[in-house]
């Protein structure tokens, strides 16, 4: 019987219900659109956190501040404080030594290619080079082992040949370079001829630079010895409540706590022995999404909050303005009923259970119409698709139900009101 | 160079672990409420029994506030043993007062302060303890919002809705049953709560050392601790016992009484009937809801990860382990062990560390520095440390330091690896299990069980076993004249021990 009567009310006021379920899908679209933008976004950085490897950056403490433009750095390396290279494998003598994946400096200055004007950024690396360092006869550094995504197209370099050259996809693209192309290189006074033997993508800034072995670039750069800054690969543990505790600051530790934090492969602990090791360098895990997209999302996450608030009273408004004339049309009903022996509380319920089911439908439409709406917000802000996140749904629903039955709990009060003798004769 | 991979399956885990807690934190609250409902709501009505609910509900903020506030100051076990003290007092005085069947004024009065400070005390122990699992476990890794975090969220919201619908249902069915029962029921689960509360509050006091540490008391300690992962099941069978009772006493008009009735009267009694099975169906299907719930998590969702049975291995009559390099060399991690001469299990394990580009085989023992013996894993091509979770890196197994398994000394031999069981048995004491052998007493040389020998003495770090008292004895005042010269076995707090000396 109560399904019955729960079924009639929408074949019977269908219009009404189409009017209730488009207030919400509008709520409910744009909460949806907001929120899977910002999941997104926190499960990648929680995601970071939460992996079981980094990336560190080592750079000299006291780096002057870089003068880059177009990815050309201006500042002369003559007077920069550098990182010495022969001091690096020391990082395979801290505690945590085993779980160094890899290292690969980098030194990168820029040049003229062919006597034309414009410097070329020129970015001097290993590739895959094996390193003596104690206790691991054969540990090798370089840029190989530590981005395995890097593609060449053509041949690496070896470590130690004088003449050979990578060019980014990009440069290559705009120069018309192909492997097996010569180019000349001038820096400065010193120049240098070079063949190309691959081209590089990585999907970073490389592309649209020129990639020689490091002592290359040392030399040409007349700075032997010398690397600016170094990529370290490790092997950690996920961050949690102690490496969070230590990262706000290592002196709020007791002893028994940084022991632990010390003798556990967290990131944080892991650049502390590094920088412990090599004196005058910072060592930085590269959070590459919480330093990236985690700026614009805190603004993005207090946006949703109040467009959640609006959108849930707006919403709510409406709704509950929709039920007072549901309820005062359908008074000879809710009377017939009542006089039939039903009580308060079981016609509360029929209308409360009209009110989730307009919910549940246009919690899902709205999901529908926002999964479409965030694509749009994505490509504008991030320049990116956004994948869809199921948890959104089941979220959403119960906000659209929720903002349903709040809206039309004031509303069936007027139903305790309702006396059957004087609905069905027709006095109110 | 780290792909960033989801994982489902720690995220369900997680957020099954906040139900569970909640659960566990709540369930008696829920249940006691109910059940005192089910007392007071007859005689002070609705309305009168309103003043349950307030104290519940500072009992709720109490409980939540102490936590973070105790933490702060730490003096988290001190504020824990007040609060569970303070608990388990109520709960005694609330079940020293139920047999009295007077029916004064100031009796019945008396009695109903206690059920409101039973009703606050256990409120502020739920929300105490759950508190303190969520500061500890922390809700989300980021302060944005995430998968994580909703998830964790939900797993709160089921478990609240589950543990607010409870009490109504328990309240109902305790009403329609007899007072005896309802009074039983609230002995039984408060008996439960005070004998967990008071260990509790031992261990707290004596770890406060304002008790002494005697071993009646810890054992009673490591009895209740041992035992309560049950409680929680219990409880739940207890409102299971209490609808089952209320299904047998339920009211069915048999046909003839229908027939009697008039129409309205006889419509009445039908639906009364049917309303009363739906209170039943809801209790048992939730307690049904709950108790699987609790089996998935303790019997599934929490099991350790424990490592692969490693395979037996006996030294040959010249002491030594050979095994194949064909064998191992497929990139897996293969474990071995072998029992040492008393009854010590060394385990080890081989694994090709060359990534696939060689046959340089790491031979290592299967126990950490750092974290002991709980072994390593192989997991989708990477080796972790189960104790700690670290992934050790491949090509580094075979050296010392971090947290990598400790080195085992070894010799390549054409195509085989050979281990000598000299060296195994020098890390016996990296690990803790032990097994029962045949061993010799290296005084009169009888043979043993050494399960069973009551006499035995360290040497060295190995054990010996003796018939008697006095041979033991012999053995303490002069060892070397029994055993010759020999080296010590390696122990984990000396750090790593090259083979070479």
């Amino acid at each position: 019987m109560f399904f019955l009567m729960l079924r009639q009310s929408f074949v019977k006021g269908w219009r009404r219900k189409v009017l209730a379920t488009a207030t919400i899908v509008l709520a409910a679209s744009l909460i949806t659109a907001l929120m899977n933008i910002s999941i997104d976004v926190g499960d990648k950085m929680s995601k970071e956190m939460k992996s079981y490897g980094a990336n560190i950056n080592l750079v000299p403490k006291s780096e002057n501040i870089s003068l880059e433009i177009g990815g050309v750095d201006y500042n002369p390396l003559e007077g920069q404080f550098l990182i010495e290279e022969k001091s690096l494998p020391k990082i395979k003598e801290i505690f945590w030594a085993n779980n160094i994946v890899g290292y690969a400096p980098f030194l990168k200055t820029g040049a003229e290619i062919g006597g034309k004007p414009g410097r070329i950024p020129l970015i001097g690396t290993n590739f895959d080079k094996p390193v003596a360092v104690a206790g691991d006869e054969e540990f090798r550094i370089g840029v190989k082992v530590i981005n395995p995504y890097w593609q060449v197209n053509g041949a690496w370099p070896a470590d130690d040949e004088g003449d050979s050259i990578l060019v980014g996809a990009l440069l290559a693209k705009e120069r018309g370079l192909k492997v097996g192309d010569r180019i000349d290189l001038r820096i400065g006074g010193r120049s240098g001829s070079f063949t190309v033997k691959g081209i590089l993508s990585t999907g970073g800034s490389e592309e649209s630079a020129l990639v020689a072995p490091l002592a290359v670039v040392q030399k040409m750069a007349a700075m032997e010895g010398k690397v600016q800054s170094v990529s370290v690969s490790a092997l950690t543990v996920p961050e949690d409540k102690l490496s969070r505790k230590a990262r706000r600051s290592s002196e709020a530790l007791d002893s028994l706590e940084y022991d632990r934090w010390y003798c556990t492969a967290y990131v944080s602990a892991i650049t502390h022995q590094i920088e412990e090791a090599i004196p005058n360098i910072a060592a930085r895990p590269i959070w590459q999404v919480a330093a990236s997209e985690g700026a614009v999302i805190n603004k993005i996450q207090l946006l949703m909050i109040v467009v959640t608030i609006a959108a849930f009273i707006a919403s709510g408004l409406g709704i509950s303005s929709l039920m007072v004339t549901t309820i005062m049309e359908r008074s000879r009903e809710i009377g017939l009923t009542k006089a039939l022996g039903a009580a308060d509380s079981e016609v509360y319920l029929l209308f409360l259970s009209e009110a989730a089911l307009v919910g549940v439908v246009g919690g899902l439409l709205g999901c529908a119409v926002g999964a479409l709406l965030s694509q749009v917000i994505g490509l504008s802000i991030f320049g990116a698709l956004i994948s869809f996140n199921w948890v959104v749904i089941p979220v959403n629903v119960t906000i659209s139900v929720l903002i349903a039955l709040t809206g039309s709990l004031m509303p069936s009060r007027l139903i305790t009101r309702l006396y059957p003798a004087e609905v069905l004769h027709g006095r109110r | 160079m780290f792909s960033l991979r989801i994982n489902k399956e720690q995220m369900e885990k997680s957020m099954l672990s906040y139900l569970v807690h909640f659960l566990h934190a709540f369930i008696s609250l829920s249940l006691l409420t109910g059940l005192l409902l089910a007392l007071w709501r007859p005689a002070r009505g609705e309305k009168g029994a309103a003043p349950l609910f307030y104290s519940l509900a500072a009992g709720l903020v109490i409980g939540a506030a102490v936590n973070p506030v105790a933490l702060r100051l730490e003096t988290a076990t001190g504020a824990r043993v007040l609060l569970f003290g303070v608990a388990a007092v109520a709960a005694l005085a609330h079940a020293a007062l139920l047999p009295v069947m007077r029916k004064g004024r100031a009796v019945v009065l008396v009695k109903w302060w206690g059920a409101l400070f039973l009703a606050a005390a256990l409120a502020a122990v739920a929300a105490y303890s759950f508190v303190g699992h969520v500061s500890e476990q922390a809700l989300t890794a980021v302060t944005v919002l995430n998968t994580e975090l909703i998830l964790n969220v939900a797993g709160v919201l089921v478990g609240m809705g589950l543990m607010v619908l409870l009490v109504p249902v328990v309240a109902h069915l305790g009403e329609k049953s007899t007072r005896r029962l309802v009074c039983w029921l609230v002995l039984i689960s408060s008996l439960l709560l005070v004998a967990q509360w008071a260990a509790d509050v031992l261990l707290g006091l004596m770890r406060l050392e304002m008790m002494q540490l005697t071993s009646l008391r810890l054992s009673f300690v490591a009895k209740v601790t041992k035992y309560l992962y049950v409680l929680p099941y219990l409880q739940a069978l207890l409102v299971a016992l209490l609808s089952a009772a209320f299904f047998l006493r339920r009211q069915t008009p048999s046909a003839e009484e229908l027939q009697g009735m008039q129409k309205a009267e006889r419509r009445k009694a039908r639906s009364r009937v049917v309303f009363e099975l739906r209170w039943f169906k809801w209790a048992i299907s939730s307690v049904c809801f709950v108790i699987a719930i609790f089996l998935y998590y303790d019997l599934h969702a929490t099991r350790p990860r424990k490592i692969t049975p490693p395979t037996m291995l006996t030294p040959d009559a010249s002491g030594q382990i050979r095994i194949k390099i064909a064998q191992v060399n497929d990139g897996k991690l293969h474990r071995y062990a072998m029992v040492t001469d008393d009854g010590h299990v060394v385990r080890f394990f081989l694994v090709n560390r060359s990534l696939g580009q060689g046959n340089k085989i790491g031979v290592v023992y299967d126990a950490c520095m750092l974290c002991g013996d709980m072994g390593y894993l192989q997991e989708k091509n990477e080796i972790i440390c189960i104790a700690c979770n670290v992934r050790i890196f491949l090509p580094s197994i075979g050296k010392a330091g971090g947290c990598n398994p400790i080195p085992l000394a070894h010799n390549i031999q054409g195509d085989e690896v050979v281990v000598t069981s000299a060296e195994l048995d020098k890390g016996a004491r990296y690990f803790s299990e032990v097994v029962s052998r045949k061993v010799k007493d290296p005084v009169s040389g009888k043979e043993l069980e050494s399960g069973k020998a009551r006499y035995r003495h360290d040497y060295k770090g190995r054990t010996y076993f003796f018939e008697s008292e006095e041979s033991g004895e012999k053995f303490l005042k002069s060892p070397e004249t029994y055993l010759g010269q020999q080296q010590s076995r390696f122990y984990r707090t000396d750090g790593f021990q090259s083979q070479v000396n």
